[in-house]
Parts: structure tokens; sequence; C-alpha cells
């Protein structure tokens, strides 16, 4: 993309690395599409190589409504080979306008948000939703999302591998690498796997790092009690 | 004959293509393909090694044949010479021929068309194409791995290069011909090199158990760590043809698998160095 010699002042999207392995984009409030886009030109051309690829959700903080141009937007940041997954918003009508665009709709976050709101969605709000089943092993690298379902790994995850779910996760193998359960925020789901020596493991934004994961277990249950991840095995 | 048969009429021939790829770098992949082209040609296939490592050159310095270089993998690519005039025949056994990289074109030199249409001529008349990869996830190594059918996955016993590894299997099963095409996948083949049982001893390595768990892909052998190995490739002879070397026994092993014959694996225990040993070197 060419810079635009005539443009009003520049603005910057905030980026920031997420609670969850992705990018979080926000589009500042003033920025109109134009606007928006010499920014991501901007921005990729800074850091393509960590944003390429990279599952990122959409911020728009402190407008009434998401803007009418979140189409064309969502379809830029594709052909610009980035991963929107979800869109932040709380009405009833952008979470029509985002599913429409088959993305995900996530809570706007409150300033000391760590918790998920309260009405869970994804899997346990659809029973009947068959799970996304994944035969081989995930290997580093590589990431799998189960959208709106739950995610059944009959292999193991690697280290540097990651697995979310709107949903449950099942890992039959040994979890090495990342799995969050219930990314948009379904505080009810959890992970079960054979043998638990994560990297970091989530349920609806709450997560444990290694050194907070106790040594090595086998048949684990991992879910949310009181806002605090339980751990339960042999 | 029909040069772009093998890849787009989905007839099979007898030929395999194998790669030789690692992720992590120096873990061992062109001191592996000089090996295995010498003794599969040896063994009485028709053979040829490419170098994949465009801007490097090893491969021929390795084989010895370095000053024979006239023309290049890119050189045909690019159509100023014919593949012919580019291979050179290994002036000990005269079933391997090797194609060489260029050492001064850069690595976008290769296209998927140029590398497709070589791999169906070699095909024509070769019964092993063994493709020696670039260290890294980029470019080069995902251009000699794309038409593979099969991978030899070279993996030292460290954290590090197991990583590597594993992050290769999984572009191997997703980003490759076959798996774009839906077709059987690769098959891969796990070979721990630069193994030295009494490290593992100690706990500074990993244990062949280890790694294998930890890839879940079948072994296909173990390579000692071994001086004759620097010391070979110094001379310019696949450590294959050094008979009193255990590296090169256990290469000779890897190709025997390779055909179809079942072996034990050697060199993985401790074991206490003989006089013979001990004068011979290991
Ligand atoms: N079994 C072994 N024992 C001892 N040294 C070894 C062994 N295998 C390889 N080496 C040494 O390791 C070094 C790297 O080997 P080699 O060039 O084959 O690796 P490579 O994977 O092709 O590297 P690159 O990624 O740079 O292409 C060389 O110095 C070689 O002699
Ligand atoms: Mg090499």
């Amino acid at each position: 993309m060419q810079p635009d010699t005539e443009t009003p002042s520049p603005i910057t999207l905030g980026l920031k690395g997420s609670m969850t392995a992705h990018a979080l984009l926000q589009v500042p409030a003033d920025a109109d599409e134009p606007a928006a886009t010499r920014a991501l030109a901007t921005l990729l051309a800074e850091d393509g190589e960590s944003l390429r690829h990279t599952p990122c959700i959409l911020a728009f903080p402190e407008r009434t409504e998401l803007p009418d141009w979140l189409p064309d937007w969502v379809e830029r940041l594709r052909q610009e080979q980035l991963v929107p997954f979800a869109v932040q918003c709380e009405q009833a009508a952008d979470r029509a306008r985002v599913h429409a665009l088959g993305l995900a709709d996530m809570p706007v976050p409150e300033p000391s948000f760590r918790k998920p709101r309260a009405a869970p969605r994804a899997s346990a709000e659809q029973p009947g939703q068959a799970p996304l089943v994944i035969r081989q092993q995930v290997r580093s690298g590589q990431q799998v999302y189960a959208r709106n379902q739950d995610l059944v790994v009959l292999a193991s995850v690697s280290a540097g591998a990651e697995v979310m779910a709107d949903g449950h996760i099942h890992v039959y193998g040994e979890l090495r690498g990342r799995a969050l359960a219930g990314v948009s925020g379904n505080a009810a789901a959890r992970i079960w796997c054979q043998s638990l020596q994560a990297e970091l493991v989530a349920v609806a934004g709450l997560y444990l790092l290694p050194e907070q994961l106790p040594e090595q277990r086998q048949r684990v249950e991992i879910h949310l009690q009181d806002d605090q991840l339980q751990i339960s095995g042999q | 004959m029909d040069r772009f048969n093998r890849f787009n009429s989905g007839e099979t021939t007898l030929t395999r293509i194998i790669v030789v790829t690692s992720g992590k770098g120096g873990v061992g992949k062109t001191t592996t393909s000089a090996a295995l082209s010498m003794g599969l040609a040896r063994a009485g296939h028709k053979t040829v090694v490419i170098d994949f490592d465009i801007g490097l050159r090893n491969l021929d310095i390795i084989m010895d044949c370095e000053r024979r270089v006239v023309f290049d993998f890119v050189n045909v690519i690019q159509g100023d010479a014919r593949l012919n005039q580019a291979l050179i025949r290994d002036k000990r056994c005269e079933l391997l021929s090797i194609l060489p990289a260029s050492q001064t074109r850069d690595k976008e030199a290769l296209t998927r068309e140029g590398v497709q249409a070589i791999l169906e001529e070699l095909s024509q008349d070769h019964e092993y194409i063994i493709c020696d990869s670039p260290a890294g996830i980029e470019g080069g190594a995902m251009m000699a791995m794309y038409f593979a059918d099969e991978a030899i996955v070279v993996t030292n016993p460290e954290v590090s290069s197991v990583r590597d590894s594993d992050r290769i299997i999984g572009l191997l099963q997703s980003k490759s011909r076959r798996a774009e095409n839906n077709e059987p996948p690769i098959r891969e083949h796990l070979l721990v090199t630069r193994y030295d049982p009494e490290r593992v001893g100690r706990g500074d390595m990993l244990s062949i158990e280890d790694v294998e768990e930890i890839l879940a892909s079948p072994l296909i052998g173990v390579i000692p760590e071994s001086e004759s190995v620097l010391r070979a490739s110094n001379q310019g002879i696949p450590v294959i043809l050094d008979e009193d070397s255990r590296a090169g026994q256990a290469y000779v092993d890897v190709v025997a698998r390779l055909t179809g014959e079942e072996r034990p694996l050697r060199f993985t225990e401790l074991e206490r160095k003989g006089i013979l040993q001990r004068m011979f070197g290991g």
C-alpha cells in the first residue's frame, strides 16, 4: 500500500498480547476505514511476521455500535493473512452482525477484566453439537480452534502447539502445549487430559502457567470454581 | 513419455522421493543424505542426491566432487543447462549421481514448477531421489519437502532439535503436495543422530525412548556420535564407506531398513571400549 501524503494526523492501532494466545487488535474510536487501513499497513510493515496467521480478536472500544465497514475490514485483514476469529461486542444487533460474518462475539472486558461475563455460551448452550475430533498429534507451531463446539484430540498436543475451544477440551494423549477451553467466555468449560505437562491451561480467560501446575499428573480434570482454576487428578 | 506424468496422472512409479529434513540446522542432514545415497547406490539402486541448500553448497564437498561442478540445480531450472549436463556421476559408484546446489544464486531461484520438472525427469530412470534440505522452515526447506513421498526427520537427542522436528512433521503433514491433494501422507521416518549413550546416562541428552515418545513417529535408526564423521567429510568420503566406523555401520543398517530389511538397533547402549576399539577409534 502506498502511503498517502494528504492523510490527516496518523493514528495508531492498539496491539497487546492477550491472556489467551491471540492478539487483540484495537481500532480507536475516532478512526474511519481509510485511517484504520493505513494504520494496519504501518503495523504490518513493522511486525507483519508475528501478526500473520495469528488468531486475533477485533475490538472497537468506545463506540456505540460496530462500524458499518466491519465486513470490508474483516475481508481486508484476511487478505493480509491475519486470522480474525472474534469481535468484541455486547449488543444483540452487533452480535448478529458479527455472527453473519462467521465470527464469534466476545464480551467487552471491563477495565480490570479478569473473569468472564456470566451467560456461558458455546457447547454448554448447544447440546447435540458434534465435537471437533483431531486424530493426529497436534505438532509444535500448529493451532486448532473448535469454534462453538468441544474439541477432542485423540493423540498428544506437543510443546509449542495450541488447542482452543469455545466448549470443552479432551486430550487423550499428553498435553504438553497450551490448551484454552471456553475461549468465548464459557466458564462452565472444562479440560480433561491423560497426562498434564502443559505450557498453559486456561478456562474462560483464567489461566495457569507451568510453575503453577502440579508436578505431572495423570488423568486430570481442570475446571473453574469460584474464579479459581481447579485441577483434580491422580 | 509425458514429463509431468508422475505428479499429475496419479500413476505410481517405482521411484521413491525421500527428503532429509530437520528444521534445526547442523544436526546431520547433509551427512545423512550423503551416507544414505551412497549406501542405496552401493546396494544396487540407481540413486540421485539433490542439494536443496542453495547458496551454501555442502553436499558436493562431502561427496568430493566440488571441483567437478560446472552446472547446477539452478542452471537447470532456469534453462541454462540440461539436467544431464548438471548431474555429476560419482567416481566410486556409478549408480550414484549428485545434482549440486548453486553457490552464487539466491534461494528464490527455485520454483515449484522447475523443481517438479526436474523430479519428473529424474523419476524416469532413478529408483531413489534423496533431497538434502536446508535448515529452517522457510522456502528452501518447504521446496525440498513439497514433492516427497517419504521423509527422514533427522533429530539430535536434545530438546530444541526435537521441538523443531515436531514442527517439521506437522508441516510434512499439512504443507506437502500429498497433503494438498489429499493423497496418502508422506511416510516419515525418525533418525536420531549424534547419539551419545554416555551423555544420555548422565542425563545431558534425551534418551531414544524420550525422543520416540515426544515425536510419536517410527524410528528408522540411531547414528552414534562419532569422530569418524568429521574425519570422513573432511576427506570427501561419505561416512558409510568407512567400514570401521560405528556411525558408518549404523548408516548401513538404515539403508537396509529403508529397503525393507529388519535390523536390530546397534550402538545405543553404553559399552566398555575394548582395546582394539580404543586403538582404532570408534
Ligand atoms: N554422527 C555424528 N557424529 C559426530 N559428528 C557429526 C555426526 N553427524 C554430523 N556430525 C557433524 O555435525 C556437523 C553438521 O553436520 P551436517 O552438515 O551433516 O548437518 P546439516 O544438518 O546438514 O547442517 P545444515 O543445517 O547446516 O545443512 C558436521 O560438522 C558433521 O561432521
Ligand atoms: Mg546441510
